[in-house]
Formats: C-alpha cells, structure tokens, sequence
C-alpha cells in the first residue's frame, strides 16, 4: 500500500487563457491532516475538483489512493468522504431522509457517526435542510461525509460561514472522528488558528504556484520578523533573503522574510539609526505574510498618504 | 438504484403533475370544444400534441439537471458508490415516465370517454388513438434533449440549445412514417424512435460522465454530438434564410416585378392580369388578348384561389385507413345531423347534433334510419375539393348561415371512383349524375365556383340581382381530365327538379389529354392552364425524397414540346445558396413550403419557362462539399487534432456544408498556445513537450520564499 493518498505531477489547468494552477507538484502522506492554504483565487478549490475528478487537468496527472483522477471508479469515491464549501443538501431533504439518500448509494455506513455528530450539532432528524441555520446545515453535511468512514477526507473550507461555536464544534467532530485511525485529512481553510491547532502539514499556493510544503512547525520556524523603529527620513532597506512582506507605519517599518535569518538580521542591524527588534512569528502571521502582495501594492498608509 | 429513483421521483412528481394536468386540460379540451369530430384524428391537434410533447419532454429533463449541474451540487450528487450511468438512469426512468404518463393517462381518459355513444358526435374507431399514442412516444427522446442542454459545457445558452436537431429530425421522421399503411407504418415508426432513444441515451450518458465536455467524450459519443449540432445548426438557417426570404421576397431585385395571371371566366374567356408583385395591386388585364379596363374594386386572384376559392376537408383523407372515418360537411339543416364519411363501410353517417347518437346513413340507396343495414356502398371517395367560397357566399354580414340554401351547391356533389353523385341529406336524395368509364376511375375531382372577378363576396351575401355563378368541375381520371361547366339559371328550377346528366355542358373543348408516357397517378397534385393554343400542367411528384416539380408545356392535342424538373419553383436567387449553407441532403427550401394551387403561375408562364439555371442543384452540391472540406480541413490542422479525427471533420463538413463547419469550430476550440522558452515557438499548453524542440514547460518562477520540504522515504503510488 502507497504512503500517498494524494499525488499530482506537473498538475496545471488553464482557464481560458489565465493559469489556475501551475505545474503543481504536491505529496500528501498517509494519516494526519494535510491543511491547503492560499487565497481567494489562488487555485485551492480548482486543484481540489481536478484531484476529485470533476475538472480536466489541462496538463499533468493527479491520483487518489493509486488512482487516477479522471478514472474513479464507485468503489473509490466509496473511501472518500468530500465536504463542500457550500455544504450542499437538497433542500426539501429532511436531514433523516438525506440519511436515507447516502447511506443508499455509498457501501459503507456507520449510523452511529451518523447519529453522533447529528446530535453534537443539537439537531433532529425531522428537520428540513432548508429551514437549518448555515452551521446546522455544515453538521449534517460533515456528518453525511463521516459516516461512509472514508479513508480520506477532502474538506474544501468546512468552516466558511460559521459562527465560532459551529466552528469549535465541527472542528471537534472532525477530530474525534480521525482520532487513533488512519484516515487522512486533506482540507482548506481561511481560519488559521484552526489550521495551526490541527495540521500536520501544511501547503500553501499562491496564484497557482506551491510556495510552502512542509510540516506546519517548519513554517513558523523558518519565518522571522523584525521591527525597526527610527527617527527621521525612512532608511533605505538592504537586501533582504526570502523577503515576504514590508510594511511602513510612521517611525516604524515591519519586515517578514523566510530563511537566513541570521544574515538578513545582520544587514537590518548595520542600518545607522535604527533600532532593530526581532520578534516572534506564529503560523498565523507566516501563512498571511506569504498570501500577501509581497510589496506588490502599498499598505493602507501608503496609499492614502499618511 | 431504489435510492436514486426515489429520490429522483419525490423530487420531480411535482413537475409531472404539472405536466399531467396541461395536457389534461389540452386534450380533453380540445375534445370539449370540438364535440362533432374525433379531434384525436386532426392534424392540428397532432401537430400541437406533437410540439408540445417535444417541448414537455425538454423541459422536464432540463428541470431534472438544470438545477444540479451547478459546481457542488454536481459534486455532491457525483461523488457517491455509484456510476454516473446509473445516476442517469435513474434520472430517465423518472423522467421519462413521468413524461409518458402525462401524455398517455389524459389520452385514455379521452380515448374512453370519446369512445362512449353520446359523448361525441362521430364515429370512434379502437385505431384511433394509435397516432398521438405513437406520436407521445416518438418524442420521449426529447427528455435527453434537456439533460444535454444542462450539462453543455459551453459559454452562450444559444449554443446550448443546438443539440435538439437529431432527435427532432428522427422524431418527425418516426411521426411521418405512420402511413395509410396502419400496422407496416406503426412498426415502421417504431424503428426511429428506437433509434433516437438509443443515440441519445449514448451521447447522454457519457456526457454526463465526462461532465459535458466534448474532448472528453468517447468517439461515438463525439459523432453523435457533432451530427446533432450540425443538424440544429441547419434548422436553425434554413428558419431564418426561409423567413428572411420571405420577408425580403418583394424586393428581391431578381425576382420577377410582375406577376400575369391567367383565369377561365364562366363564358370561356381567358383573362389575363397583370399584378404588381410589391403592392399587389393589378396594373393591366385583357381578356382574350384584348385590353380592358380595371377596375379599383378589382381584386386579384390566383387562378386557384378566391376566383376558384378551394376549401379542405377538416380531415386528411389519403390518411386514413379504409376502417377510419372522415368528417364530411354535408349540408344539413333539416336532420340537424353531423356527417362523417366511413371509407371502410363505404356509407356517410350522420350523428345527431344535440343527441350526438348515430340517427342516419347514407348509402347509394339513399338516407337511411341508423337501425337499417345499407345493401349498397360507395366506392373508394376520391380526394375532392369544393367551394369554400360558396359557403362564405351564403354568409350574412353577421356570418350567420344563410338558412334558404340552394340544393345545387358544390359542397352536395361528391365524387368517387366510379362516378360522382349529388347528395342531399336534407331533401334525403342520393343520385349518380356523372359514371366514369370502367377503365378510366375517377382520381379527383376539383369543384368550384367560378366568381366573376369584380364580385368578390365575402361574408356578404350576394345581391338579389347577381347571375348564379355556375359551377367549374374538373374530373380527374387516371388517364384524363375533363372539365365541364354546371350552369344553373333558375335556381328555384334546380331546386325542384333532380339534377340530371344534360345540364353538364363540355366547356369548349377543355378535355385535356395527359401527355403521352405519363401517368397521372404517380403525382399527387396535379394544374393544369390553358394559355392560348398551349397548356402547361404542373405535376407534383411526392413519390421521391425531394419533391419534384414537373412542368410540361404541350400543345392541345397533348404533343409535349418542353419538360423541365425543379426543385424548387420559389424566386431562384436564394435557391443557389441553399445547398451551400445546408447540408446537401436538405436542398428542400423553406419557401417551396405550402400548396402547390398557391404557387405564382408567373414562375411558369411560358415566356419564363425556361428555368435552366446554369449550374443545376447537383453541381451545387458538389462544388459546396469540395469547399466546406477544404475550409474544414484547415480548421482541423489548426486546431492540432488527431489523424483520424482530421479526416472525420474533413468528410464531416464536405457532407454537411456550413453547418458541419460550425459545429466543427463551435466543438473543438483551438488549443491555448505560448511562447516556448527554449526555441521561441507557439506551442499547445496541453501538450508536456515542444512540438519542436521537446523541451519541457519552464517550472513557476522561484522568488527565493519557497519551502519545499517532501519526504523522499515514502512510497509513492502506482497509479491505476
């Protein structure tokens, strides 16, 4: 048996002539959650339909569990289980009758994963799906997803839209579900202090390009910040190694940058007249830093002249 | 499988009984308004079943997918232990039989309720229902039509509708081939609709599997398709060069200004009018070559139209079969009666019109009680044409029916193989006035009114004072025609007096031979215009694909001394771009649609007779095909496809002209192409290597923040 359950080579797809995702080379090992992160627009739900199946590869391969993406087969999309962002259900479902619905047609169903997260959630089986709140709504779609017990779980941003509440408590499910297995989870989000409590490894893609692929330590480890704080005109800045991200206030600018730490803080220290402080960096800012324009725009007090 | 029907059935019922209940209201209303026919039996109420069965079927299959083919929702419902096929299937099977019983439980209610005595004034054969039963089932393919239109993966929602072409074309073609022939039409008509049943299950069922993309498609899926668009697409021009054509007819700068129109009045003189195309108004008429005035009321006429008004039978009688009745307008006042022709009993039976019981025959022997058995037959009824005119003639301004109807009306005259005979259900006479020789059966007979050209009465009634129009009837035999003129002078003498054989007059010698080595019998429509010395007959010939038309100019002695053969006899200019921008095997143009009788008889007046065009149809056709796979073949090179799909598309579009050349560019898009980094050449984006220096794609640009960390000690998958 593979130690991959996702593996794509050289993955690329064009929209008409704008590149979604390019030459995306990407591993994702056996067990342990797999977060995928990158910006709106950034190729994350496009790598994820063509991973899935349900966009053509312009170029490239992708497999799930040793198949190829363009050829799943029932019995493979048996072990996976696939959230949407939009946690879609037929409306005039009742939340026993979409029970009725997947159970139906997936082989494996375990009613009470089913029944347990139903009941984390506070809900009743009579209740339609069009009358349930958005977070109501992601627990019945998190628990259709768990209870086929799939060997690999693909949740395209579970948690958008949802209150913190909703949010800790589909957090929880998802974890006491994969606890002690060897499931895998594969998913994306936008809210990175769930990303930091849970993964193991994280990848981040920037319009349409892997720029991290590493475990979620190694992120936050190899990524630095420093403040400098000076009187007078802005120092001019020396070249900086693995620079993310620069931003100007007044009497004061912030730098991230990725690796050779010791040099660039070196080259920040021999500035005259200014006070360098290097401060601590959690994944939250590491991740946010290399999802941002790296100097591509101003910052807010640049552009309105502050 | 029990799931998805379930759900694909509670999701979609409330469709159905929405259908259910239109087409209740449709067929049975139709039935409810129209009490003294059997409408199942009328075309109109087939054709509108017809198109409405179509458009039904569509919807409902776009209801079913339109709503799911959304991003997620696709994923939802696709992502399961299940096939796309037998999602699909399950999607049918509903669907379609949601579809069938909609069409099919009204029409049983119907069938029964029409089938009781009383409820409907007419006969009621168990054939009846055959037709829109099969008509209902030939159209079901049409449900695939709204999944196709759903799942298309294309920009514009016109192009989404282009795939309703295949199945419209074997639908009708199904319809089309319940003949007079019942039980070979029925098994007949069965065949196509088998065969768009299956074509479309195909192209749907891995369209659904390869989400609608057409390079995804398995190759006969991928014919399927692009023959289907192609079709559309031709449908779709030939609607609109058909009534752009008409619209721009008048001011079609080729086309002929004028048009001379030729009229045998009631005293045998032959009139000439002159009529101008654009405004219709006439600028000259002579009569027997002599110039007369016109007058401002004049109106002018075809020569088989208002002069010689033509009324049709509600019912189409070639198509029925000897065992099915056909409704016949007999006129009755006195037995308050609905009359109704049973060619299989060779009998006319009346059926009360309050009671809606049968209450009379008639048969040779005259009009008879239900209850006794006629001895004596009709032989077969010929197809015959009498004077609506004559019926508008006795209208008042209220358009009420005059109620003093004068017994020697065309519409009491009836001919069959063996003669004609005046019937008169009122005054209860039934007699043979006219036996055609035992060697010479009757073929059809045209009945009219000859209106002198000023009076033109409509919804009015003529004034006390006007001279009776008498009657022009034209015999049609299998070998001759002979026309005679039925003069009536004192009406209330006809009216007492049985009519006899002597008061047919031979109209000067208006006995037209057929030419020789014809036979008449092979033609389904038949003219005939006498201009000076010569005729010219116009044969319709229906007995191949394409419609011929046939026009001999001959003398009166029937000596042939010119025959020329179109396809078309509408204004020629646009008829050389038809088979350019159609596929060769639909050179029908739309403006050839209709009755011959309506046809300008300028296109066939002598002097222009001679419709040679330079080049004909079939080297139309040729050179068309020549250059569609010439400008098809450089689409395909540029669009980098495969040998063997290049070869496809090149014989695709020399077969199927303009309309193969756009679905060839509407189908396969030219690939996306950048510049190589190596050699500076275009090359594919979907293609791994340079088509010319094999070089690979340059990898993303590095920016120096990257952090690949992969672990080379794990195994990594053979993929399947």
């Amino acid at each position: 048996m593979s130690d991959f359950v996702i593996e794509t080579s050289g993955l690329t797809k064009y929209y008409g002539s704008k590149i979604a995702v390019n030459q995306l080379d990407l591993a994702v090992p056996r067990g342990g959650v797999f977060a995928f992160l990158g910006r709106n627009g950034s190729g994350k739900t496009t790598s994820i339909r063509m991973l899935l199946g349900f966009e053509t590869p312009t170029r490239g391969s992708c497999s799930i569990l040793g198949c190829d993406s363009q050829r799943f087969t029932p019995e493979l999309r048996n072990r996976i289980g696939y959230l949407t962002e939009s946690h879609f259900a037929y409306g005039w479902m009742t939340i026993a009758e979409c029970e009725r619905f997947q159970s139906g047609t997936f082989a494996r169903w375990n009613d009470r994963i089913f029944a347990a997260v139903i009941e984390h959630f506070g809900l009743s089986r009579k209740a339609r799906i069009k009358d349930l709140s958005r977070g109501e709504k992601a627990g019945v779609c998190l628990a259709m997803t768990l209870a086929p017990e799939p060997e690999l779980l693909v949740l395209d941003d579970p948690a958008l839209g949802l209150d913190p509440v909703a949010r800790r408590a589909l957090l929880e499910a998802m974890l006491i579900v994969t606890q002690g297995t060897e499931r895998t989870i594969f998913f994306s989000s936008h809210l990175l202090d769930d990303v930091e409590r849970v993964s193991d490894q994280i990848a981040i893609i920037d319009r349409g390009v892997l720029r991290v692929l590493c475990p979620s330590h190694e992120l936050a480890e190899r990524t630095s910040s420093w403040i400098l704080k000076y009187a007078g005109p802005t120092p001019t800045l020396p070249e900086i190694s693995g620079l993310l991200n620069v931003s100007s206030f007044p009497g004061e600018i912030r730098i991230i940058a990725v690796g050779a730490i010791d040099e660039n803080e070196q080259r920040l220290r021999a500035l005259a007249g200014v006070d360098v402080q290097r401060v601590p960096v959690n994944l939250q800012d590491a991740v946010v830093s290399y999802m941002d324009d790296r100097g591509r725009r101003k910052s807010l007090f640049q552009s309105i002249g502050a | 499988m029990s799931t998805l029907l379930w759900k694909e059935f509670r999701e979609n019922l409330k469709w159905g009984v929405v259908l259910l209940i239109i087409s209740f209201l449709y067929q049975l209303g139709s039935q409810f308004i129209s009490p003294y026919e059997q409408v199942l039996l009328y075309s109109n109420f087939e054709s509108m079943l017809g198109l409405g069965c179509a458009i039904a079927a569509t919807i409902l299959g776009l209801l079913q997918t339109f709503r799911e083919v959304s991003r997620d929702r696709w994923a939802y419902l696709m992502h399961r232990g299940v096939t796309p096929q037998q999602i699909l299937r399950a999607k049918a099977i509903v669907g379609i039989s949601l579809y069938l019983v909609a069409g099919l439980v009204p029409l049983g209610i119907l069938c029964v309720w029409a089938a009781i005595p009383g409820n409907v004034a007419a006969p009621w054969h168990p054939l009846i229902p055959v037709r829109p039963f099969l008509t209902i089932l030939s159209l079901a393919p049409f449900w695939f039509v709204g999944v196709l239109i759903s799942l298309r993966d294309v920009r514009w929602y016109g192009t989404r509708l282009m795939v309703f072409g295949l199945p419209a074309v074997l639908g009708i073609f199904s319809v089309a081939l319940l003949s007079s022939s019942y039980f070979i039409g029925i098994l007949c008509s069965l065949v196509p609709t088998v065969i768009n049943m299956a074509l479309m299950l195909i192209l749907t069922s891995n369209s659904v599997e390869r989400r609608g993309q057409y390079g995804q498609l398995a190759t006969p899926s991928r014919c399927i398709l692009a023959l289907n668009i192609s079709i559309s697409i031709a449908a779709a021009m030939m609607f609109v060069l058909g009534l752009g054509s008409q619209l721009a007819r008048p001011y079609l700068a080729e086309g002929p200004k004028v048009n001379v129109r030729t009229t045998i009045l009631e005293d045998g003189a032959l009139e000439e009018v002159t009529v101008d195309n654009l405004t219709q108004k006439i600028i000259a008429r002579k009569i027997n070559g002599q110039s007369v005035a016109v007058s401002e009321t004049h109106e002018p006429e075809f020569l088989t139209w208002r002069k010689y008004p033509e009324w049709i039978p509600g019912g189409d009688l070639y198509g029925m079969q000897p065992w099915l009745p056909a409704p016949m307008h007999l006129m009755d006042q006195q037995l308050q009666c609905v009359w109704h022709y049973l060619p299989e009993q060779g009998v006319f039976q009346g059926y009360h019109r309050q009671t809606r019981r049968h209450m009379h025959t008639i048969s040779p022997e005259g009009v008879l009680p239900a209850s006794q058995t006629p001895q004596q037959r009709f032989d077969r009824l010929t197809a015959s044409t009498v004077d609506y005119g004559v019926e508008i003639a006795t209208r008042d301004k209220d358009n009420k029916r005059d109620p003093v109807t004068p017994p020697l009306r065309s519409d009491t005259v009836y001919a069959f193989r063996d003669g004609v005979f005046y019937i008169h259900a009122e005054s209860g006479e039934v007699r043979k006035i006219y036996s055609a020789p035992p060697d010479d059966p009757l073929t059809g007979v045209r009945i009219t009114e000859s209106v002198p050209s000023q009076q033109v009465y409509e919804y009015e009634k003529p004034p006390a004072d006007s001279p009776r129009a008498p009657l022009l009837a034209e015999f049609q035999h299998k070998k001759t025609v002979r026309q005679f003129v039925i003069k009536a002078e004192d009406e209330k003498r006809i009216a007492s007096q049985p009519l006899h054989e002597q008061l047919f007059a031979p109209l000067e010698q208006q006995a037209f031979v057929m030419p020789k080595g014809l036979d008449t019998s092979l033609y389904s429509q038949f003219l005939g215009f006498r201009k000076g010395t010569h005729a010219l007959y116009v044969f319709v010939d229906a007995s191949t694909d394409i419609a011929m038309y046939h026009m001999l100019y001959a003398k009166a002695d029937g000596a042939v001394q010119r025959h020329v053969v179109t396809n078309s006899l509408a204004v020629e200019v646009l008829s050389g771009i038809f088979p350019v921008v159609v596929p060769p095997g639909m050179v029908v143009t739309a403006l050839t649609e209709g009755r011959i009788n309506q046809i300008d008889t300028s296109q066939v007046a002598a002097e222009d007779f001679a419709v040679h065009p330079a080049l004909t149809t079939v080297h139309r056709l040729l050179i068309a095909g020549v250059i569609s796979a010439l400008i098809g073949l450089g689409l395909s090179v540029d669009r980098k496809v495969s040998r063997n799909s290049l070869i496809a598309w090149t014989l695709f579009c020399a077969l199927m002209g303009v309309s193969g050349l756009l679905a060839l560019i509407g189908l396969v898009p030219r690939p996306l192409r950048v510049k190589c980094h190596q050699c500076g050449k275009l090359r594919a984006v979907d293609q791994p290597h340079c088509p010319q220096c094999h070089a690979e794609f340059e990898p993303p640009p590095q920016n120096g923040t990257e952090i690949i960390i992969r672990e080379p000690e794990l195994v990594p998958a053979t993929v399947e």
